[in-house]
């Protein structure tokens, strides 16, 4: 096909046929790209840019800021709500950076399930059956993969520090709106901690006196 | 590599999708949430303590087996598993078998619930619904019927107080709760696995943060164990049903449960997940309840232990431990095919649980 279009071609014909082998090399990579990831630097690398936050979390200048500003000495009720946005802020950058690192270890499955799924031979990808038979055999290996994925000590170690993450960002939103409750003079979320404390250990106790009571009652006492 | 492209004819099946989803938006915007019912066996409100509920299942046919039988779910999820719909309900079968059935159930826990514990739910709440049946019926001992969590609740009862229960049914409780380890099949058991990864510090913080553990971070964990049925259930699977009315709603009626999972109380788990599923303390005979140590060779009574061979949640070796534990003779294991919920729900499952059940209790009524 080459050899033709040089051959009589003209200046379009030329380039036609230069976008046609860009197009095939593209087809190329995209064919080989779990190859590719899988056994290059890539993957390492995305790990280490997912874990500095690619740039934006925890690592770099601001952030590094924020966190001096969060850490730095406490002078009684100077700037404690600012500290607390700080605070917020960096657990926001922390959250973020722990994600990134979690959707790194989460996507190797997909790419492996990609790479097995193409390098299957047509009558092992069902042949000529439909769409939804050719879903399904993904589907099946899809799943296979990402629950193998799932048993990782790498994926386990993402999802807990991703969970740790999102817990410590959680309590500091809660601080947040805490400290603006008691401005406001609005029962804060510890206070209703420690009411429905002191209300569940009462119910205990009125209980607790009760089958006393009841029990002295069975066996006859005044 | 092959280069042969799949011979789809793609616009076909496109067209037939489209259709498909138009109709699915049609439908499901006709749909009232009242049309969807779930836990729709008529019961009657006999008891309510905070926020549980004791109620008597209305009888639907003449009481063969004079024992009363209280159903104990979980505190993930709601009972209405057990009675979704009425040819899918384990409620209805046991029912229909002559079984005077009682359900506790635990509401809508919420953060006002936080500090309840484990010593609540099973010397207080469970206790006093024991002791109110036994009040009402006039017997001095009932039969206990649990399902997961709620079945280690009932276990913990049984052993407890062994004079009150006549016989002990579970269904996929965990026991041994790193019996996981002894179950080759890959796909269970991730539960097990993800919570031991945690520490304890990391449960502690959950609990602390969230004054309970959230419903949707618990349904989120129950996706990740069936990644692509999760990712594939509103798009393939519902347009799957969109042309059946009886699976459309049964498939709705499945997602109404599930949507509806409310917060674990928040002590409650913090033993849940350290105490029974990292430290195993269950089997161990560690775990305490209101100052006393669960004894599970005190559980004298008959025990049924049904569990589901494909169950990727409570691995079936989970539960089949009870057996080298209790104190009882009369001990009987029923394994069926299926998974967690399927063996509640399923058609297939229909009919082989409630008999197997009901059939065990009558022989010991």
């Amino acid at each position: 096909m080459t050899d033709s279009i040089g051959k009589g071609a003209d200046a379009l014909a030329d380039t036609i046929a230069q976008w046609s082998e860009q197009w095939r090399k593209v087809a190329d990579m995209s064919v080989g790209a779990g190859e590719t990831w899988s056994n290059s630097m890539l993957p390492f690398i995305m790990q280490r840019a997912a874990e500095k936050g690619f740039g934006m979390g925890a690592g770099n200048d601001l952030a590094e800021a924020i966190e001096r500003m969060a850490k730095g000495p406490r002078l009684a009720d100077v700037l404690d709500f600012d500290r607390k946005l700080a605070h917020l802020t960096a657990a926001w950058n922390e959250l973020q950076g722990k994600l990134a690192a979690y959707q790194v270890v989460a996507a190797k499955p997909w790419m492996r399930a990609a790479q097995q799924f193409n390098a299957r031979q047509p009558d092992e990808k069902t042949g000529d059956a439909g769409w939804r038979e050719h879903l399904g055999a993904w589907n099946q290996l899809a799943n296979e993969e990402l629950i193998a994925n799932q048993r990782t000590e790498e994926f386990l170690v993402a999802q807990k520090q991703l969970l740790q993450a999102a817990t410590e960002y959680r309590a500091r939103q809660s601080e947040i709106a805490d400290t603006i409750a008691a401005v406001l003079g609005i029962p804060t979320q510890r206070d209703f901690d420690e009411v429905t404390r002191q209300l569940t250990e009462l119910r205990r106790e009125v209980r607790a006196l009760e089958r006393r009571v009841g029990q002295a009652g069975s066996r006859g006492e005044a | 590599m092959s280069s042969e492209k799949p011979n789809w004819n793609a616009a076909g099946p496109f067209a037939e999708m489209t259709d498909k989803m138009l109709k699915a938006g049609k439908l499901l915007s006709a749909i009232k949430d009242e049309d969807v019912d779930v836990g729709a066996t008529p019961k009657t409100l006999v008891m309510r303590r905070d926020k549980v509920e004791l109620f008597r299942y209305e009888p639907l046919t003449e009481q063969k087996v004079k024992t009363p039988v209280l159903l104990a779910y979980g505190l993930i999820g709601r009972y209405t598993m057990a009675d979704l719909q009425e040819d899918r309900s384990l409620v209805r079968s046991l029912l229909s078998q002559g079984l005077d059935l009682w359900l506790v159930d635990w509401g809508q826990p919420n953060r006002t619930e936080r500090w309840l514990t484990i010593d609540d739910y099973v010397d207080d709440y469970i206790h006093a619904a024991v002791e109110r049946i036994c009040r009402e019926t006039g017997h001095d001992r009932i039969t206990l019927l649990g399902i997961c969590e709620g079945g280690v609740f009932t276990t913990c009862y049984a052993a407890l107080h062994p004079d009150k229960v006549k016989g002990l049914v579970l269904t996929i409780t965990p026991i041994d709760f790193h019996a996981d380890r002894d179950d080759p099949n890959t796909h269970h058991g991730f539960l097990n696995l993800w919570t031991r990864s945690l520490d304890r510090a990391d449960v502690d913080r959950l609990v602390d943060t969230y004054g309970g553990l959230p419903g949707e971070f618990m349904s989120s964990v129950f996706s990740l164990m069936t990644p692509m049925r999760s990712l594939t259930k509103y798009n393939v699977d519902l347009i799957d049903v969109i042309d059946d009315e009886a699976k459309l709603m049964n498939f709705l009626r499945m997602e109404k449960w599930l949507a509806d999972r409310p917060a674990h109380p928040g002590e409650a788990a913090k033993q849940w997940l350290k105490d029974l599923y990292q430290d195993n303390k269950l089997v161990k005979g560690e775990f305490v309840l209101s100052g006393r140590r669960v004894d599970l060779s005190k559980l004298t009574a008959p025990v049924l232990n049904v569990f589901a061979l494909n169950d990727h949640i409570i691995p079936p070796t989970c539960s089949r431990a009870l057996g080298d534990h209790v104190g009882t003779k009369d001990y009987s294991e029923i394994e069926l095919p299926g998974g967690h919920v399927g063996l509640f729900v399923s058609s297939k499952s229909q009919g082989s649980l409630s008999k197997g059940i009901s059939a065990w209790l009558a022989a010991r009524d």
